[in-house]
Order: structure tokens, then sequence, then C-alpha cells
């Protein structure tokens, strides 16, 4: 066997790609009767010139037994080996290997000096190598192969910049945060959303490596002679090895410059247990320090004692104004079209803007350019599917993704007749497609589709939609400069209707619509300096509410609140700079300027007096177009990075948010029925501040990475409601709102070890939130004017996920969760009115519902991994809430039947059992 | 229907999917009671009677009886017009009949307690109630829907208020037709086999055609009664009275409503001090609770049998854990001191008499009186 392989090596060296078959002169006529191959060879090797080379125990059980007449040997031999998985290959030097499985190459492939030789080579047969190899060698080929960049020059004094894409071989997607760096001097860059990098470095030779998660590791050797391009393709890896993890991302927290951000890829998430059987984006962001929401069940998060609606959520790009479905128990996002998704909680470029408190970041994966395929997955409740392909191979692909619930199938299974006449169903459809028009421009279009639609043991339907789309053009318009362009629009819209009474059977309905634009350009200046910047603007139309009759004996009259127009614009520069190797900053601000358009009525009110519909003076009409009122302001950003030695760093941020259309909510978890409202003249934009400070530092060989962050934040103008307050149809519903101001700080630990056979994480976060009403009249001051709790301010909370892969088949998850019990306001005293025991409620907030603590397992068990098979399936058996702790949603008081009755409503109260079935073909 | 959202957000809860669920909860202690002064005052202009019930606020699950201001002095202002006194009944109420009322004059009340602080309502105008059109019901296998129909030509209504007493005929499992009296058997003179039993609502039932072309109420929920009550068996009765409330009134009531009785969904608004139209003249920051309405009333009543709703619900069962025995004449002596009543006697010739327990034979002992109403 040594022999034959050196000599294989031999070949591979020494052989030159032309024509063979030198065997063809030699014919053989012969009468081969029952004999060993062993004896066959020698009469061959005593008549002819050919020379075999074979490994004698394997061709034990191979004799011959034939007569051949003037045959070549390639017949003799094919008649041989016919139906045998042995093959042979005889190069010019009439030399003949014999392998077992696999066959030799005795020629270099195709182009490996650049020249094809397609076309003289008849026997493509003996080229049959395994797909396997095949690949590998392509790998070895381009790593070794020297990629001449730049005009051939002889000055290689100075710097030059390579850009490109890093791309999955297998699926054409981008590969984003792949880190692509020269070793020596140390200067890397990580691609970007697109899978793009941009790297200045010296001219001349270079080895550029690549890395990224779940992705071989690659080299290419370059010769850089001035700017130019290099896209290079990574392969997947199959089987990831640890070590390529580690080597990705394992930094990022030290050294990255970005603090307050958590980042997520879809592998991640999986792995963690799950409630009804799905992957839930915003249930993963709740894991993470600093990250709450108001019990389950609830729609929305609270990031650092920030309302809900003080969140910025994007799905490539497009605003999503409601990301729950059925009533929170499910987020809108399809886990199998995900990408990754990122919440950044401060240190906030300059690049966002519009909310207050965090930006989420949910980014669809781009379809595979290679070829046609899919995933889905089936659970009790929901079932979902994806496609993927290539429309223009290797330049055009979609990706969509449908997922729908029959848990409307599960509601009526129930032998209950309080389920008789319930239902509850959504869908959500969202799809992109990439299109890459040439080396410089690509185009990317995506939407989205999410509906809503519940009744519930009542005549009473509910329904809301999602919907957006956005176009994004990127371009690049050379080496360091990129912009991308982006068109967007969103709608969200909901319906209640009822018909159970004739003459009151109403349609309700309110809808908002934001259509906007961007441009932002990134311009790599050089190694240590990056500059971004870019313009946006947002025109917001919002219909507030209207109330229409159903049905011909409704006598409902027709009411519709006036439209509202707001113009949203900003624009923005920022600056990444590295002034030493220890020490970076970025320094951004952001201008925006807000306008309330007409046309519209505007009331007008006593300016000593409260604001309240009988301190009405008058109204004034506004025009189409006509600028109401204009807000604006500066927005800056700061961040800074400073490395200590051992493997840690120090970061603090500062940034300022500005806010211009806020969530009216008077109830304490989102309501599906939840009103938008725009900053006008009566309730003026949100305004943030934050300061946060993080020390970061990994431990052991870099496999554990601890980190703390304090933060601190202000907020002005937050939205309260005076008790009662009516929003639905209120004409003047700046009567019934008071500012606040809010404050919310916090420490937030967390000790992740994001690799090895057992990895997670714990956090702890002790955080606090609270508002302060600043209004002066009576009327509008809550708990006399001090600051009290926010609904949302759950001062202890501690998570753990942990995950044991007992195999590479085989994996188990736990997750903790603990927290402080949400505020409550609690009743002060009984009295009695009208025959029955009423409460009076003083304070608000000053008490709290009991702790909550919850335990989630989960098993994913893989099919077998071989690459080849008609569909990879998996399946996922999951218990939520397994120690069927009956944990407090809300607690409330009801007077009932003339008497007070405390009570406690929990969703949970048996552990959830799901199990999932997962596909992939 | 101004109020459509938050009442039909009551079953949201349920989507906990058969897992949701609702527990007793018993508050942590809060602090002293605050000892705010209730008013409660409505001016019947129908019935020319203002009636005014002052009391206190006590600890939250305090079992202690409602502590009551007696001795305050309570007097009913028209405006432009003359003031009345009302008499003080020693029990926390304050009433006055035979008041003169003029339609659309606008009312107040001044309270002024025995430690002399003053409390005044807002003026309110005199509501004019259009007649009910009709009270129906409808029969499902859950119980009995009754709803109230009400229109104003006028459309000067347009927020109600409803209030009832319901009245039902129940009877005894067992009836009985002697006595055990003095060692002797004697024939039993009362009966004690039918009785009547009322109940006032507790419910705050209100409804508002201000988002409705005309002023008209179609079929407003009144009452509810569920397949498990026995207030159907024999004959029930309800008598709907109806007022008409100001927009303010209709808001503070709402306002009570979504506070106290429309609670426990996943999107409960923030409880919130519901305050009404009566103020603390010394000090505005005072909180006060109650609030005072004027106006006519009207009223209807109908009557439910069972024979209306049998098919529905046809296997009642009255006698649910009575059982009946026969004690013989030799025994008889020894009998009537064990809470147990004779119902008949036993036998072609006597033998003894059946008796059963006295909760099964005597229908008093389940709230009601033997006496029966004047409308029956």
């Amino acid at each position: 066997m040594i022999l034959l392989y050196r000599f294989f090596i031999i070949c591979l060296i020494s052989s030159i790609s032309i024509s063979l078959f030198g065997q063809q002169k030699d014919l053989i006529t012969a009468d081969f009767k029952a004999i060993k191959f062993e004896q066959f060879v020698a009469r061959v090797e005593s008549k002819t010139s050919f020379r075999f080379f074979y490994n004698p125990p394997l061709m034990d059980t191979v004799s011959v037994n034939l007569s051949v007449e003037n045959q070549p040997i390639t017949n003799i031999l094919d008649q041989i080996f016919n139906g045998t998985d042995f093959h042979y290959v005889i190069d010019q030097s009439n030399f003949v290997f014999i392998t077992k499985v696999r066959e030799i190459a005795n020629l270099l492939p195709d182009g490996f000096f650049g020249i094809s030789i397609k076309g003289n080579n008849t026997s493509t047969s003996t080229f049959d190598i395994t797909d396997y190899e095949r690949k590998e060698k392509k790998r070895s080929q381009t790593e070794t192969k020297l990629f001449n960049i730049g005009s051939k020059t002889n000055n290689l004094k100075g710097m030059a910049t390579l850009a490109g894409f890093v791309k999955n071989s297998l699926s054409g997607e981008p590969v984003i945060g792949a880190a692509v760096f020269i070793e020596n001097p140390m200067i890397g860059v990580a691609t970007d959303a697109f899978g793009y990098y941009s790297i200045s470095i010296q001219k001349g030779r270079n080895e550029i490596k690549i890395k990224s998660i779940g992705m071989k590791t690659s080299q290419r050797q370059i010769m850089l002679y001035g700017d130019g391009k290099l896209d290079i393709d990574l392969e997947e890896d199959v089987t990831p090895l640890k070590e390529v993890i580690v080597e990705a991302d394992r930094d990022v927290r030290v050294t990255g410059m970005q603090m307050g951000v958590e980042k997520l890829d879809i592998k991640t998430m999986k792995q963690m247990p799950s409630a009804l059987g799905e992957v839930d984006v915003l249930k993963v962001m709740l894991s993470l320090p600093g990250v709450q929401s108001v019990g389950e069940g609830a729609n929305g998060i609270n990031v650092r004692g920030g309302a809900t609606n003080q969140n910025l959520i994007l799905f490539n790009d497009a605003t999503i104004y409601n990301p729950s479905h059925l009533f929170g128990f499910f987020s809108t996002f399809n886990p199998d079209v995900l990408k990754s998704v990122e919440l950044y909680k401060s240190g906030i470029n300059a690049e966002y803007g519009g909310r207050l408190s965090s930006v989420l970041d949910v980014k669809s994966r781009e379809g595979n350019l290679k070829q046609i395929s899919g995933s889905g997955g089936i659970s009790p409740i929901t079932g979902r599917l994806t496609l993927e392909g290539p429309i223009i191979k290797d330049r055009t692909s979609f990706i969509i993704g449908f997922r729908s619930t029959y848990s409307d199938w599960l509601l009526k299974q129930i032998d209950s007749k309080k389920f008789k006449n319930s239902t509850a169903s959504f869908y959500d459809i969202n799809g992109n497609i990439s299109h890459k028009i040439n080396d410089k421009n690509n185009l990317y279009g995506s939407f989205y589709l999410s509906k809503d639609r519940f009744k519930l043991n009542s005549d009473t339907i509910y329904s809301y939609s999602d919907r957006n789309a956005s176009l994004k053009w990127r371009h690049n318009f050379n080496n360091k400069l990129f912009g991308i362009f982006t068109g967007g629009l969103s709608k969200y819209s909901y319906d209640i209707s009822s018909d159970k009474n004739p003459i009151n059977a109403f349609n309700l309905g309110f809808a908002i619509r934001q259509i906007n634009a961007k441009a932002d350009f990134n311009y790599f200046l050089n190694t240590k300096n990056t500059i971004s910047a870019g313009v946006s603007t947002t025109h917001y139309t919002l219909w507030p509410g209207s109330q229409k009759p159903n049905g011909e004996e409704s006598i409902v009259f027709e009411d519709k609140l006036e439209a509202e127009q707001g113009l949203e614009s900003a624009l923005y520069v920022g600056e990444n700079y590295e002034v030493n190797p220890r020490l970076s900053i970025y320094t951004g601000v952001r201008y925006s300027v807000y306008q309330y358009l007409g046309p519209k009525k505007v009331y007008q009110y006593f300016s000593d007096r409260p604001l309240e519909v009988r301190n009405t003076i008058d109204s004034v009409q506004y025009n189409k177009g006509e600028n109401i009122k204009t807000y604006h302001g500066l927005e800056p950003r700061f961040s800074l990075r400073y490395s200590l030695p051992k493997n840690s760093s120090v970061k603090f941020s500062y940034n300022r948010m500005r806010q211009y259309i806020q969530m009216l909510s008077n109830t304490s978890a989102v309501a599906p029925t939840d009103i938008w409202k725009l900053s006008d003249t009566h309730i003026q934009p949100q305004i943030g501040d934050q300061i946060s400070l993080g020390y970061y530092k990994n431990l052991g060989r870099k496999q554990i990475e601890t980190s703390a962050e304090v933060y601190y934040k202000l907020t002005q103008n937050a939205l309260d409601f005076k008790g009662g307050a009516k929003l639905l149809l209120n004409h003047q519903i700046e009567t019934d709102i008071v500012n606040a101001n809010g404050k919310a700080y916090g420490i937030e630990f967390m000790l992740k070890k994001p690799l090895g056979k057992l990895n997670g994480w714990i956090t702890y976060t002790y955080s606090r939130s609270f508002l302060q009403t600043k209004n002066q009249y009576p009327s509008e001051i809550i708990n006399h004017g001090k600051y009290y709790p926010s609904n949302y301010d759950k001062p202890h909370s501690a998570n753990f996920i942990g995950n044991y892969k007992f195999s590479r088949r085989f994996n188990f998850s736990l997750n903790m969760n603990y927290s402080t019990g949400r505020p409550l306001t609690i009743p002060l005293a009984q009295y009695e009115l009208s025959g029955s025991n009423r409460v009076y409620y003083s304070d608000r907030n000053k008490y709290r519902i009991p702790d909550y603590f919850r335990m989630d397992i989960s098993v994913n068990i893989e099919g077998n991994h071989k690459i080849k098979k008609l569909a990879h399936s998996s399946w996922t058996l999951a218990v939520y809430n397994l120690t069927g702790r009956n944990n407090a949603y809300s607690v409330f008081f009801v007077s009932k039947d003339g008497k007070i009755e405390g009570y406690k409503l929990s969703i949970f109260t048996k552990p959830v059992p799901t199990i999932t079935y997962n596909f992939r073909f | 229907m101004k109020n459509i959202i938050p009442m039909k957000f009551k079953h949201i809860w349920m989507i906990g999917i058969l897992i949701g669920c609702i527990e007793p909860y018993t508050p942590p202690k809060t602090e002293n009671n605050p000892d705010i002064l209730v008013v409660d005052g409505f001016l019947d202009a129908t019935k020319k009677e203002c009636i005014v019930s002052l009391s206190k606020t006590k600890k939250l699950g305090s079992i202690e009886p409602l502590s009551t201001e007696i001795g305050a002095i309570v007097s009913l202002v028209e405006k432009g017009g003359n003031t009345v006194v009302l008499t003080d009944n020693r029990n926390g109420t304050y009433s006055l009949s035979n008041i003169p009322v003029t339609l659309k004059k606008e009312y107040q009340i001044n309270v002024k307690t025995s430690d002399q602080n003053e409390y005044s309502s807002d003026f309110v105008e005199l509501k004019a109630s259009p007649d009910i059109d009709s009270i129906t019901w409808d029969a499902t296998l859950d119980g009995i829907s009754i709803y109230a129909t009400t229109h104003d030509p006028t459309n000067n209504s347009k927020y109600y208020k409803w209030n009832f007493i319901e009245t039902w005929h129940y009877i005894s499992p067992f009836f009985s037709s002697v006595l055990f009296q003095n060692g002797t058997v004697v024939r039993r003179e009362d009966d004690i086999y039918n009785c009547w039993q009322e109940q006032k609502s507790t419910s705050i039932l209100i409804g508002s055609s201000n988002n409705l072309a005309e002023d008209i109420i179609y079929k407003n929920p009144i009452n509810f009664i569920p397949k498990s009550s026995n207030k159907y068996y024999v004959r029930y009765s309800i008598l709907v009275q109806q007022q008409v409330l100001s927009k303010e009134a209709f808001n503070y009531w709402n306002e009570l409503l979504k506070n106290t009785e429309n609670l426990g969904t996943l999107f409960d608004p923030q409880p919130s001090q519901v305050l009404g139209n009566i103020h603390n003249n010394q000090n505005l920051n005072d909180p006060v609770l109650g609030y005072f309405s004027a106006s006519f009333t009207s009223e209807k009543r109908i009557f439910i049998r069972y024979n209306e709703v049998a098919y529905l619900f046809p296997f009642i069962s009255i006698n649910r854990d009575c059982t009946e025995d026969t004690v013989l004449l030799a025994d008889l002596p020894r009998f009537g001191t064990t809470g147990q009543l004779l119902t008949n006697p036993v036998g072609i010739t006597l033998i003894g008499y059946g008796y059963s327990n006295v909760g099964c034979v005597d229908c008093r002992t389940k709230g009601g009186t033997n006496i029966k109403p004047k409308y029956w």
C-alpha cells in the first residue's frame, strides 16, 4: 500500500496532462480459466509491458475466468471488475493501479495550470473521484493558488484595500460576521450583513485567513499590487469542529467596540427549550440580562426599564409594530427563515434612531444560490414550511417561509362549552429575493405578512396584521466606499367586529402606515478609521380609529378620527477610530427633525388649566401638508473601548435617542387593541439618555466570557394615563394622557461559556425602573407626584441556560428563569356602593405579585448525519414549566355578588410538553 | 355600548389553553384604613324620593360591619329653588319622600357630618327616563339571559343604568301536612312548602347609545341565571328599574365597572382611583367616594315559568341530599328534638309519619319567605 500511495503522489507531481491510453497498443489473446488474480497478473505482465500495482490481500477473492481474443487490457479489466467495487487506472507508462472503492486520479484536475484540458480527454470516467475529494482538492487549490490583485506594478510600497464578499459555497448565502484577517501584523475585519468585507493591508504577498462559525477555516494567498476585489467562498463545516467556533467570536465581547449588544444566531436559539414547540426570538431575548416582559403571554419586551413601544424592531430593515402572535405566546418571526438576531441595549450607533430603549435587528437568510432546498416542522400548534433556491443560479435566489397555526383546531378539541365559540389562529409569510446584478451591485427585496385573528367565547372578532416590504440596493463605489439604499413600507392595522347584537353590530379599525427611504454609506478610510453616514426619512400616516356599522340592521353611526401625518427625517455621521491597539472610540451624531403635518383639526386648551375636554377653547384647522408642529434635536452617540491586559477590557457609552411615535396602552400588558400615536402639539416626543459602563474579561484560554455592565437612563415625556383613560375613538386623546419622566438603572452580570460539550450562560440583573408625573394639576398627578415603579420594574432577575451535547445527535438543554414579581396596585380599602362592595385603589404599583420562577427542558434528537439523504430530520421534545409552578400573571380584585374577591391569574399551571418534528431537504 | 371592548375581553384569559387558572389570592396587609367618606345618593323623581347613604371605607378583607355615618345633616338643594333636609334614619341612610321635583332642574346634595366636615355634590340635571320597551329573555343550555330594550325618540337619554330585583318561587323537597306540637301530631296550618326569595342586583348595569345613530338600547344584558341555579325551578320574576345618567355619571360607573368587575383578563386596565361628583368643600384634595344622581325612573316586570324552559332543563333535581324516613307511632314521643320535621302520615292505616331534615321540609330555611308577594 505504501508503495502504491507513494506512487500515486509521484504520479500527481510528475505526470503531465496529456492524452494517455498507451495500453491500446497491447492487445491480448488468452484463455484464463478460473485462475487467481495474482496468476492473471503474472501472465499479463509476462506477455505485455503492463505493470500492476495493487494490494494482494484485497485481491484474494477475485478470480479470473474468461477467454479473450485480441482484446485491449481495458476490456479485460472491465470484465473482471464488473460488479465489484474495484477500480483501475492506467497511466502512460502502462502502470496499472488497482484500488478498492476509490479511484485514483492519475491526472491533475482541470485548470490546475490554468489551462483547461476539456475536449481532448474522452475518457472522463477515469476522473471520477468522489465528490468529497473533488471539493477538498478544489479548496486546497484555491487556498494555495496565488491571486494577483490590482494591476501588476513594481511599486509595492504602501497600503491597498482588498474588498469582496464572503459566501457559503454551497448555498451562495453571504457569511455574516466572518473574520477576514492577516496575521502579521494582526489586521482584521469582520464581514457585514451582506458578507462584505474591506481590509486595508500592506501591498505585496499576503496570506488572508477567513474564519467563521460553522464554516471551514480557509485562507487565500494574494499578491496585492493595488486596490482590488476578492470574493471568497467558504465551505460549510458539516461536522463543526469546536476549534472553528472558538476562533469565530471568542474575542468579540472583550475586543469588540460595541457594548450592550446581544447577538444570537439561529443555531444557538434552536438549542434552547421552547414553549409550544417553536423557536421564539423574543423568548430567547428574555433570557438575556436586561430584557424582561410583563409576564408570560404578554406581548413585547422591556429592555433596561423601557416600555415595550421603545424598541425598534426591524425585520430586514422594515419596522414591525406588533411582533407577537396569539397574545404573545409566539413571536412573528418564523425560525426557519431567520439568520440572526441582534439586540442593542446601549451604545446604539447613530445609524439607528426613532426609539428610545433598544434596537432589535432581525435578519432573515438569503436563499440558497445553488439548489432548491427546504425545511419545515410541525408541532401540536403550528406547522411551517420554508422553500429556497436559485432563480438564476449563483445570481438570484429566493427564500419564502410560511407558518400557520391550527390551534383553532386545538381549541375546538377541548370538551368544554367555554371554548365552544372560541377560535384563535394566525399565520405569517415572509420571504426575500436577493439578486447580484454584478460585482458592484446587489439588490435585495424582502416582504413580510403576519395576521392574527381570534374570538374567545364571545361574539367579537379581533384581528390584526402587520405587513411590510423593503427593497435594498447595495452599491460598491469602490473598495473603500459602499452605499446601501433602502426603501420600505410597513403597515399595521387591527380590526374589531361584532355582529351578535344586530342593532349594535360594529366594526372598529385602526391602522398605521409608514413609508421610509434611507441611504447609508460606509467609508473605510484606513485600517484605523471607518466612517459611516446617512440620511433617512419616514412618512407616517395614522388612522387612529374608525367605527362603522356592521350589517344592515345596525344603527351604529360612523365615526372616524381624523388621520394624522408625520414626517421624521434624520441625518447622521459616525466614525470608528482606533486610536491605538488598546483604545477605540466611536463618535456619532444623529440629527432628527420631526414634523406633524396637516390636514388636521387641532384643539386648543386654556394654558392655565388642566388639559381636559371642558377646558377646550377652540380648534384650529390645518390644511393638507401644512406644518403643525416641528420638533428636532441632536442625538449624540459615543462609545469607547479600552483594552486591558489579560483578555479584559472596559467600555463606556453614552447615547441620546428621540422617539416621535408612541404606543398608547393603559393595560399592564400590551393588548392587541393598543394604538399608536404620533407626537403632536400636545404630546411631545420622548427623549432618552443612557450612560453605560462595562467590564469584560475572558477566562481560561478564552473559554469563559464574563461581563458586568451598569447603566443609568433618563427618559423625558414618557406617557402614562389618567385613571380610566379612553383610548379608542377618543377625539381629544391628549386630555387622557399624563406626561411622565422616567429613570432606570441597573447592573447586569453575565457568565457565558459559548463552546464545548457543556455550554450556556448564567445572568443576574439588578435593575429598577420608575416614572414620575410632572404635571401640576391634581387630576394629572399619580402617586402625589413622587416616583413610582413602572409596570415592568422587576428588581431581581436571574437566568440560566445550559446545553449539554451528549453526542452529535443528542442534545439536552435546561433553562431556568427567576424574577421578582411585577408591581401591583393593591386596593387600599373597600366600601359599599349600590348594594355591592367596591375597592378603592390608591398608590400605583406599590405592591408586587408573587415572584416568578420557571424551568424548562428540551431534548433534541437528530437523525443520522449522512450528508446525502433525502431529508434530514430531527425531533424536539420539550417541557415548558417543568415544575408546574403557578406563576402569577396578574392579581386582581373583583366585586362578585356584592363581595370583594382577590384572585391570582396564572397562564400555565402545569408542565406543558410539546413535541416538534423538524425536517430539512 | 361604550364599554364594548373591556366587556368582551372578559374571557381572554381562557387562551391559557386548558391551562390558565384563577386561584383565590390573599393580599398583603395594607396600611391603615384611609377612612374615606362614601356618599351614595339618588333622587328618584318618579317616587319623589331622595335616599342618601353615608358610610366609611374599611380595610380590605375586613369582616367588620359597615361603618355608617350617623348624625350628619343631609340636604337636597334645587338650583334657584328650595332646600330640603333629609331625615336621619339613624342607620346611615337619610331619606325624604314627597319632594316636589321639576324635570331638567338641577339638584345638589350637601352633607355636614358630625365632625363638622362639609361635602357637596356637583349640581346634576334631573333626567327623564323613557319607558322600558321590553324585558326579554333567551334560554340556552348554559342558562337564561335577560335583556332590557328601550329607546328614546327625543334622543336625549343616551346613557342608561339599570337595577333589578329578582324574585323566585321555590318549593321544599318534601311537603309537610302535619306538625309535631306539644307531644302530639296536629295538622299543619302554615305553608312551609312554597317560598319566595328576593335578591337585588349587585353588578353595575349600564349601557349607552352614544355611538349609535338613534337613541336605542337593544337587548342590553341585565341578568344571567346559570343552569345550576334553582331560581327557575317553579317561577321566576324580575323587576327591572331604569334610570338615565348624565355623561359624567356614565363615565363614573363605567370606570368603577372596569376597576372592580371586568378584571382577570390578559389585558386588564391599570386600576385607578375612581372619584365621583362629591367633594369636600374645605379640602378639594380630600378624596370622597360615591356619586349623586337624579332621574325619573321607569320599571317593568316579567315572569318566567318553568314550563317555558323545561325543554332545555328537563332534569331538575330539587331534593338534592334529601331523604325521607319514617318514624313509627311508638317512637313518636322521642321525636322532635333533632332538627327534623314530620312530613305526611304513612300507611293505609296509620303506622307512623314520614320525616326529614328541617332544610328539606321548611323552605324558609333556604332564605326565602313563605309570604306570597303581592304581585305574584
